[in-house]
């Protein structure tokens, strides 16, 4: 493959770039929600690995199975309350410009656009998915049932470090640890010939994206060779930063990561946002599992590589911004392609350096940033801290 | 009392620890070699020494405290918190396997309880297994009863594991010396790889206050890389896709023990970790360095403000807890067959060593009988594979038993307020019996 | 019926304490009614009950003649009661709009939106003289700022009833002067108000009428036109209390400290936080520096110390230079430091009385070995000041300081730092946050060790303590001493113009 042209190896790198920085960027976002609402999420790898595992079991059985109609009528509602949601403020946003309402009208347009929009977005995914083949059904189900069971996982970290007040890196070191423990024995009992892999079948890459794949260059970089969930995940990621700094929701939730007492002193729910915030981490490592289950090893073999703490040094790397994240993702994503794939960069095999250089790289510059950038860090300042009211 | 009465009372755990160690290793192994009885023998001894223990303790206690309430004491309750940990982890465990087999639930339970006790080979297999366990562990519980989380443990393990088994690989520049000595220098050269490693997070934490937990979790990673890229530069063996076998010389010495249990993997290890629980307890207890670091861990600006050197201490605790760590890892790979892989996997042994220091409730005799009951568990686990159970079980029921542990530190707290409750009415009745004395 | 707020017989414990023990507190309409009571008299619990934070045993709480219950904050809010605390509950990466509407957020479809916010925060501010700057981030405006954005925060909520938390803790007299009259707006506006304080001169200067609290009782409610501090000095304490210290004149005889033209600087600021200051303690005196906090006191004490690294200047110790000096150096050589915040520095909370007691001394031959401690020596070093200072612990020598009260707790710190018996003594705000008993005891402590021929060098931010134990004040403004006094000739209204920077005398 020495011959390929400078073109031809961003057109072979880049996609899988996009594929590595979308999970990286998922999971980083989620432990930024976790973070600003003060508490520190380590069990991220544990939670993306529990959700990549019950999400690859799910894939499997219903490639076999088949997506029955009812299930679809399910995704379908879940993905379409959330498209409804995006559209809903996107409504709004326009809507906003026309001027003042009344009461009633406000109260009106607010459900009524909502529940209309959810149910237009709704049947339109039903029909979106049953027009579909069913790889892209089941990589759905697959991703929603991961984001579910990294919910309930996280509820476990959530429970200890909000109500119990443990340490909790303790309490996520524990679940990292239950996460490859409980996959391995549970599938190794259970599988017909006592293996701890899930091998999936299909293939869940988009071969292109029809129209926007002829447009040059971007059509070449961004609509072919994609993963849905690439897709999807930019959706998540913009909706998430949006919801994080301009909502109601956003502002408490970062308030109650800096100072609890505060919150606490005007009326917030010190408990219930924290939960938010961890159940938000939790469903988007659970997604980002699967993700990565999806995009690159088309089997899961009880780990998800490291990624969860990755992620975590793309949120330090990132500052706890949501730009600077998608930067470091990217960054990251980069020396982790490069890692796999230097041999066929002419520039980067005649360096004549281990693939291990590449992959450490990510983690020397996170600590690089922390030993020179931390004066300045943006790390919220109650993170990590259980909140105790009686403590004023 | 006489000087010998004196150091007796100050030191009888020491010394009936010592004492049964020798006995144990050395005197029963000539004695006994091979027999059934010493099974037995073993087991005796280590109900004898628990049983001196706890009654020494609890005389000592009864001296002191005659109106002493159990509720109050937050080593007793953190105890308690430990005991209730492991229950509730083997209830999980237990119903994980009535879900599992229900039929064989009750059977492979019980094999879990008896664990490494169930001959002779087990019982070395379990103390084998322990050994690294225990030392990444103690390397957890140092740093913690100096304020520090070490997570990275493992790295520090991997780290140590390279430079002992490059030791051991490549032991002819020493030239001919006695086999101890050359598995000397493989275990001192890792204790000295780990301890660099983790002196890093040490550094960064005292002088750019960068979080522990973060530095270490990222030099982790950056150890197991490293790791690949070292071996197969300097030691590989390409046939196998691994290290090359160490040199006999440099393997861990038995000290005898292998005749105490024939047919088991153990090794000197338990020496060694028994050694170091000894150190790091003088340590900890007993010398002013130990008290610099548990003051400095505590409250570092009330040790600046004591005119100690804060920051020295901070990179002292976390180069001691790395270079334990590295040992471990000495302990692991200077075994004759065993060998490091290039694989990019973070060893395991650090992270359960979080789970042992924490169930030792980080002190470093604690911390040995967890990781004894580990490395008890761990056989258990192998034997329960007769059942059709898989080893991992194991696994769960640690991660569980952690779970449980961070939960139970509640507990601490709670004493905390009570013991708070209790000074705030005897400082209140000692007013009220002074204004009567003024009365009068 | 004319009380907006009713607080009948309430009773709130906590473990092994009734911080509330059948405490009333009524409340008219338009009235500024302060609190007064010791530290842990039980106002910050009262307090904290009638704003939703704790809930009482016993008891009932009326709001407008209507019983209520209180449950969290928000029902507080509802109800128009709003607190301004004595630790500003505010978040320092957010802007001051931002920290004023949170919990109480304008939405537009769902998004925030604060251009009607900032409106009212506009006209709320001109209304009651609150000058605030409602983009800059709360980490870069000065403290009085911070306490108007906290004020704001109340007013946002069209809150009738105020509560002040201790408001004048952080303020300079002119703040303070300035704050009197926007409580007086206020009323006039038909707020009602509750101070919370333990300084009576500003009970007398403001408030309507006032309640006292003692050990958790309500002790009673007098006007204050027709009262003495005296008589409510009285109330407050129990007994009769004379602030004035039984000592001798002071016999100054040798230079025991020299501190010479003393600069610190800090860099986070980039300016200088001490300035050129020079001073003299002399055996068997009591040198005080006075000043409201945040003056530079706290880091000249540090320079002395070694906590913070001088940037210019000299420190002797008895004609030993310890400018460049590790800390440990300077304490062997010869200081003893009671420090500030006891918490923070004084104690190792988590080591039992015993090991707090050896914390300036465990590496002297007395107590240790070749590197190993000597437990009998230090279990009989503990007994002894355990005995002759009278702290008071439940397990003696092994009890765990965090456990201790904070009266006890700080004689721990002073017995260990008087045994020491060192030639200069640097006390900073010893008496901070306890009652009167124990400050007693410690300003008797502070004679005794003038007496027995200890240079003393003490800082307070309280005028009485300051005017009543020292034999010589210096007063410091932002950094650098402005005048340097004889307590016997000055009055307090004198010093408080230099502490507040409208006198200095240049000498």
């Amino acid at each position: 493959m020495d011959g390929l042209t400078f073109m031809e190896i961003v057109y072979f790198i880049f996609p899988l770039i996009i594929a590595s920085a979308v999970p990286l960027t998922l999971v980083a976002t989620g432990a930024l929600y976790s973070e600003r609402s003060g508490v520190v999420n380590i069990a991220l790898e544990g939670i993306m690995l529990m959700g990549a595992y019950v999400g690859s079991v799910t894939i499997k059985t219903l490639e076999s199975s088949g997506v029955s109609p009812l299930l679809n009528l399910f995704t379908a509602l879940i993905f379409g309350l959330f498209i409804g949601y995006v559209l809903y403020l996107l409504v709004q946003v326009l809507l906003n410009k026309i001027g003042k309402l009344s009461l009633f009208e406000h109260i009106a347009i607010r459900i009524g656009s909502y529940v209309i929009l959810a149910v237009f977005s709704t049947l339109l995914m039903y029909f979106v998915l049953n027009a579909s083949s069913q790889n892209v059904q089941v990589a759905l189900v697959g991703l929603l049932v991961g984001a579910i069971v990294g919910i309930g996982f996280s509820l476990f970290h959530a429970y200890a470090s909000i109500n119990m007040k443990a340490n909790q890196i303790i309490s996520a070191t524990a679940l990292n640890m239950f996460a490859p423990a409980f996959a391995i024995f549970i599938n190794r009992t259970f599988s017909a010939n006592g293996t701890q892999k899930v091998t999936i079948q299909g293939s869940y890459r988009i071969r292109e994206v029809p129209f926007f794949s002829d447009i040059p260059i971007i059509g070449d970089l961004f609509f072919k060779a994609a993963y849905l969930s690439t897709y999807l995940g930019i959706v998540i990621f913009i909706v998430a930063v949006v919801v994080l700094y301009k909502t109601k929701f956003g502002l408490r939730l970062r308030s109650c990561g800096e100072n609890p007492h505060a919150a606490d002193s005007l009326g917030i729910n010190i408990y219930k946002i924290r939960y938010s915030g961890v159940m938000v981490s939790g469903a988007l490592a659970g997604m980002g599992g699967v993700i990565f289950v999806l995009s690159f090893a088309a089997n899961f073999n009880a780990t998800v590589s490291g990624f969860g703490f990755l992620a975590l040094a793309v949120l330090i790397f990132g500052n706890w911004k949501p730009k600077r994240i998608i930067l470091a993702a990217l960054f990251f994503a980069s020396m982790r392609v490069i890692a796999n794939t230097y041999s066929v960069i002419p520039a980067l095999k005649n360096l004549n350096l281990d693939g291990e250089i590449y992959s450490m790289l990510p983690y020397v510059a996170t600590l690089v940033v922390l030993a020179f950038v931390s004066k300045n860090s943006a790390a919220p300042l109650a993170a990590g801290e259980p909140f105790d009211p009686g403590k004023r | 009392m006489t000087k010998i009465q004196h150091f007796l009372k100050h030191n009888i755990v020491g010394v009936v620890t010592v004492v049964s160690l020798f006995l144990l290793f050395f005197v029963l192994p000539s004695i006994f070699s091979g027999s059934d009885l010493l099974l037995n023998v073993n087991r005796l001894m280590i109900i004898l020494v628990g049983l001196t223990y706890i009654i020494y303790k609890y005389m000592m206690f009864r001296q002191n405290y005659p109106n002493f309430k159990f509720a109050e004491s937050t080593t007793l309750v953190n105890v308690l918190g430990s005991v209730i940990a492991i229950v509730i982890g083997l209830i999980f465990g237990l119903i994980l396997m009535f879900f599992v087999s229900p039929a064989n639930a009750m059977p492979g339970f019980f094999t879990i309880l008896k664990g490494g006790f169930n001959n002779l080979k087990s019982l070395g297999n379990m103390i084998y297994f322990s050994v690294p366990i225990i030392l990444t562990g103690l390397s957890v519980a140092f740093a913690f009863r100096t304020g520090l989380f070490n997570i990275g443990a493992t790295g520090q393990l991997t780290m140590g594991a390279f430079a002992a088994v490059f030791i051991g690989v490549r032991g002819g520049f020493l030239g001919d010396i006695h086999p101890l000595l050359h598995w000397g220098v493989a275990v001192l050269g890792a204790g000295i790889a780990g301890g660099i490693w983790g002196a890093i997070p040490g550094i960064l934490k005292a002088y750019r206050n960068v979080n522990e937990v973060v530095a270490s979790i990222m030099l982790n990673y950056v150890a197991m890389y490293l790791n690949t890229i070292l071996i197969t530069t300097y030691i590989y063996n390409v046939d196998y896709a691994r290290a090359l076998d160490i040199e006999r010389t440099s393997a861990t010495p038995t000290f005898n023990l292998d005749l105490l249990f024939p047919t088991s993997s153990v090794n000197g290890g338990i020496v060694v970790a028994v050694i170091i629980v000894i150190i790091l307890y003088v340590i900890l207890n007993k010398t002013t360095f130990g008290y610099e670091l548990k003051a400095v861990g505590f409250n570092r600006d009330a040790s600046k403000y004591a005119g100690m050197n804060a920051k020295r201490n901070i990179v002292y605790s976390m180069m001691i807890s790395g270079a334990v760590a590295g040992i471990a890892g000495a302990m692991m790979f200077l075994v004759v067959g065993k060998h490091l892989k290039p694989e990019n996997i973070l060893l395991q042994e650090g992270f359960t060593g979080i789970a042992i220091s924490l169930l030792g409730l980080s002190n470093p005799i604690g911390v040995l009988l967890a990781g004894l009951f580990y490395g008890s568990l761990q056989q258990g686990g192998y034997y329960m594979q007769l059942y059709d159970f898989k080893p991992e079980i194991i696994d769960i029921i640690i991660a569980v038993i952690i779970y449980a542990s961070a939960l139970a530190l509640f507990l601490q707290t709670f004493v905390i307020r009570r013991l708070k409750a209790r000074e705030m009415t005897i400082d209140a009745k000692k007013v009220v019996e002074q204004e009567k004395e003024g009365d009068k | 019926m004319n009380y907006i707020i009713e607080m009948l017989n309430i009773t709130k414990e906590f473990p092994g304490i009734k911080a509330n023990d059948n405490v009333t507190l009524q409340l008219k309409k338009g009235e500024i009614h302060a609190l007064l009571g010791e530290n842990g008299a039980g106002k910050s619990t009262l307090m904290s009950v009638l704003f939703g934070l704790y809930q009482p045993e016993e008891g009932i709480i009326k709001v407008r003649g209507e019983e209520v219950a209180i449950t969290n904050p928000n029902d507080a809010n509802d109800l128009g009661i709003g607190m301004v605390h004595q630790h500003f509950k505010l978040v320092h990466n957010f802007t001051v709009a931002e920290n004023i509407v949170l919990g109480y957020e304008d939405t537009k479809y769902g998004f925030l939106e604060y251009r009607d916010a900032i409106k009212k925060i506009k006209s709320l501010s001109e209304q009651y003289k609150l000058k605030v700057d409602v983009n800059s981030l709360i980490s870069e405006i000065s403290v009085g700022m911070q306490q108007r954005v906290e004020i704001l925060k109340m007013l946002y909520r069209d809150a009738e009833i105020l509560i002040f938390d201790e408001p004048t803790a952080v303020l300079t007299p002119q703040e303070i002067e300035e704050l009197m009259h926007i409580m007086r707006d206020m009323t006039k506006e038909g707020k009602s108000i509750v101070l919370i304080t333990h300084k009576l001169n500003e009970i007398k200067q403001v408030a309507d009428r006032c309640s006292v609290l003692r050990k958790g009782k309500y002790i009673g409610t007098v006007d204050v036109a027709n009262t003495t501090v005296d008589k409510m000095a009285e109330m407050m304490v129990g007994r009769e209390v004379s602030f004035k210290v039984d000592k001798e004149k002071a016999k100054p005889s040798d230079v025991v400290l020299t501190v010479d033209h003393l600069s610190v600087f800090n860099q986070r600021i980039n300016k200088d936080v001490v300035k050129d200051v020079s001073f003299e303690v002399k055996k068997g005196e009591i040198l005080c520096i006075a000043g409201i906090e945040g003056n530079g006191q706290t880091q000249l004490i540090e320079a002395i110390t070694g906590l913070t690294q001088s940037s210019n200047g000299r420190v002797v110790l008895n004609n030993q230079d310890l400018s460049n000096q590790s800390i440990r150096d300077r304490n062997v050589a010869g200081v003893s430091h009671i420090p500030e915040d006891r918490h923070k520095h004084g104690l190792v909370l988590d080591y039992t009385l015993e090991e707090n007691l050896i914390l300036q001394s465990y590496f002297t031959e007395k107590f240790q070995k070749n590197g190993f401690l000597k437990f009998d020596a230090i279990h009989t070093h503990a007994e002894n000041l355990i005995d002759s200072f009278d702290i008071r612990s439940g397990k003696g020598p092994s009890t765990i300081a965090r456990s201790m009260s904070g009266g006890n707790q700080q004689k721990v710190i002073v017995a260990r730092e008087i045994d020491r018996d060192t030639d200069l003594l640097i006390a900073v705000q010893p008496t901070r946050g306890l009652d009167v008993g124990a400050i007693e005891y410690i300003h008797k402590q502070l004679i005794a060790q003038r007496d027995a021929g200890k240079a003393v060098l003490l800082i307070s931010l309280e005028l009485d303590e300051v005017m009543n134990v020292s034999d010589r004040i210096i007063v410091m403004y932002e950094g650098e001493t402005v005048g340097e006094f004889d307590p016997e000739h000055v009055t307090e209204n004198e010093l408080g113009l230099y502490m507040a920077g409208s006198k200095r005398s240049d000498h």
